[in-house]
């Protein structure tokens, strides 16, 4: 069975295509990574599957139900992290967690998962007093109560520092080996290539690629930008660099060594770079690999990899 | 019975706002201020001899006045309000169907607005003994009792405008605008209709405040808004009903006071059911 299935789902507001002919499936303990500019379509999707607007036609399924017609054993069995949400800022995060363990029925404890969050030391302060880091925090310990078979992270990230950012990576990995299957959406495209089984890139309200990050990258062909801080560049470091396989072009600017790469083979280049003599103090991946790729797709929405038709 | 959990909720919620301590205030004060006048200062009632019956008769006008008012001060915005901040879809990712939330609301708003009234009315008590005023129970916990049913009335035809809408904004008007149309303007509608069935003409008794002039159909328009019907259910509850005709007793008032609830709810329902949130 998959875990979330979609059918031809079109959505018009108005006179407004938010999605046109939407199709992909997420199979059952993967990451899967829902990827799009800022009003792609991605929180439409969301809300159908989750019976918060309706399709104009076709269908969505989540864990085998219907999302119209059988939306409550949907939420049931599934944790939602929804997309630009409001608090209750009256009530404390203790009261909050509380409340979705009462709605789903069940007994976890609102201490462990606001622990697990990390705002164990707030719980007794009212939401409307949080951060807005704080608060997504919040609607992610609501979102985990009851172990759910699905996870939906509308932008989980959003509001977080690197560090937060991390954390939620590691607990969406934590659930996926739990058994939970993981469908997060995301404009923030290393947050995506950092844990994502499979990707699905949305642009406008269609699918233009649904793909793993690797059969993506070697689809389009993108290339990533390495660049290397040096003590000082020695003589005929170009050439050594440019011998590297998958190495496009190099450059020198100042104490700054740029490289553009096919990708896959960082530590290669870092190595040549050693042999020649250099001391290497910092390096940075500018413009990850997947940032090129996303451009490539939604600026050239008739390249196609699978899903859609490319007319 | 998810939406037990859901009326919690909204209880726990609401409670904390400063707006409804504030009204809560007001009404205690409101239901002290009108037993304390009555109980001493004899010249503000035409009677001879004060009673329960005669302070309770005196205090359901502005009770009623009060209830509506801060009905829609503590209902306009309870459905609609989540939808547009978006909390909304906080509440509707957990397993609770719509009506469960519109239900919830009913209740969870119904007690916020229900303990300050009956808080209200237990310490008005108190002047009630100091005043020296006789003390009957039964129609002091009818009073209370029938008090409650019209605050919930009220409470669910404004959650259900809040239901049935789709901006606070509009929640606001159409709420203000029931309000207007129920508690001031109301006289209009059964004197005009009583103009237009007597042919555009002024039918006899139609100023002159001559109530046994009045067709029975004219007195039920008057006692159709969820106001009138609550003050002709209190007064066939204190001064008992004599030979009228059964829609214009006590109990059918009750009765139209339900549907208001009802019919309000699954207005609301209905909207929120098919809205995209």
């Amino acid at each position: 069975m998959a875990a979330i299935e979609l059918e031809g789902v079109t959505k018009q507001f108005g006179d407004v295509t938010a999605l046109d002919d939407v199709n992909f499936t997420v199979e059952e303990e993967e990451i899967f990574g829902f990827l799009g500019p800022n009003g792609a379509g991605k929180s439409t999707t969301i809300d159908i599957l989750l019976d918060f607007v309706r399709p104009t036609e076709g269908r969505a399924k989540a864990l085998g139900f219907d999302a119209q017609r059988e939306s409550l054993a949907i939420r049931k069995r599934t944790g939602v992290l929804p997309g630009a949400c409001q608090v209750y800022n009256r009530l404390t995060g203790r009261q909050h967690v509380q409340f979705a363990i009462d709605s789903k029925g069940v007994d976890d404890g609102p201490e462990a998962l606001l622990a697990r969050v990390g705002i164990q030391d707030a719980a007794d302060r009212p939401a409307g007093d949080y951060s807005q880091g704080m608060r997504q925090r919040l609607v992610l310990a609501m979102a985990l109560v009851g172990e759910p078979d699905l996870l939906v992270l509308d932008e989980p990230t959003t509001g977080l520092d690197p560090n937060g950012a991390r954390e939620i990576r590691r607990m969406i990995r934590e659930e996926r080996d739990r058994g939970a299957t993981v469908f997060f959406s995301s404009h923030i495209l290393e947050q995506v290539e950092a844990i994502c089984d499979r990707v699905a890139i949305l642009n406008r309200g269609r699918i233009v690629a649904v793909d793993t990050i690797e059969g993506l990258r070697k689809a389009s062909g993108a290339s990533e930008t390495l660049s290397i801080a040096v003590v000082l560049i020695p003589e005929g470091v170009i050439e050594a660099v440019e011998a590297v396989e998958g190495v496009r072009s190099v450059g020198v600017e100042g104490d700054v060594v740029t490289v553009h790469t096919d990708g896959g083979n960082k530590t290669a280049i870092l190595h040549a770079l050693e042999d020649c003599g250099a001391e290497i103090r910092d390096f940075t991946t500018q413009g990850t690999s997947l940032e090129k790729l996303f451009a490539h797709y939604t600026k050239h929405q008739e390249t196609v990899v699978t899903g859609g038709d490319s007319s | 019975m998810s939406w037990t959990t859901v009326a919690r909720k909204d209880f726990h919620d609401a409670r904390r706002s400063r707006v409804l301590w504030a009204l809560s205030a007001t009404f205690l004060a409101l239901a002290m201020l009108v037993a304390g006048l009555y109980a001493f200062v004899p010249a503000i009632t035409a009677e001879p001899r004060v009673s329960t019956m005669g302070l309770l008769g005196f205090l359901a006008s502005p009770v009623t006045l009060f209830v509506a008012v801060a009905s829609v001060v503590a209902c306009y915005k309870s459905v609609v309000g989540e939808t547009e901040s978006g909390s909304g879809k906080l509440l509707l990712s957990l397993p609770h169907t719509r009506r469960d939330v519109v239900l919830g609301k009913v209740v969870g708003r119904g007690l916020v607005l229900a303990v300050p009234v009956a808080v209200g009315l237990l310490s008005m008590l108190a002047v009630v003994f100091a005043g020296g005023v006789p003390f009957s129970p039964v129609e002091y916990a009818v009073f209370v009792v029938v008090t409650l049913f019209y605050v919930l009335a009220y409470v669910a035809v404004f959650v259900g405008v809040s239901a049935m809408t789709t901006s606070t904004t509009r929640a606001a008007t159409i709420s203000v605008l029931l309000l207007v149309v129920f508690e001031v303007a109301w006289d209009v509608v059964p004197l005009g209709a009583w103009f237009v069935a007597s042919g555009f003409q002024v039918p006899s008794g139609f100023l002159a405040g001559n109530f046994g002039a009045r067709p029975d159909w004219v007195t039920f328009l008057f006692q159709l808004p969820p106001s009138g019907a609550y003050q002709n259910a209190i007064g066939g509850f204190l001064s008992g009903s004599g030979s009228e005709p059964f829609f214009l007793t006590n109990w059918f008032s009750l009765i139209v006071l339900a549907l208001w609830g009802l019919v309000s709810l699954a207005i609301g329902d209905a909207g929120y059911r098919r809205a995209d949130l």
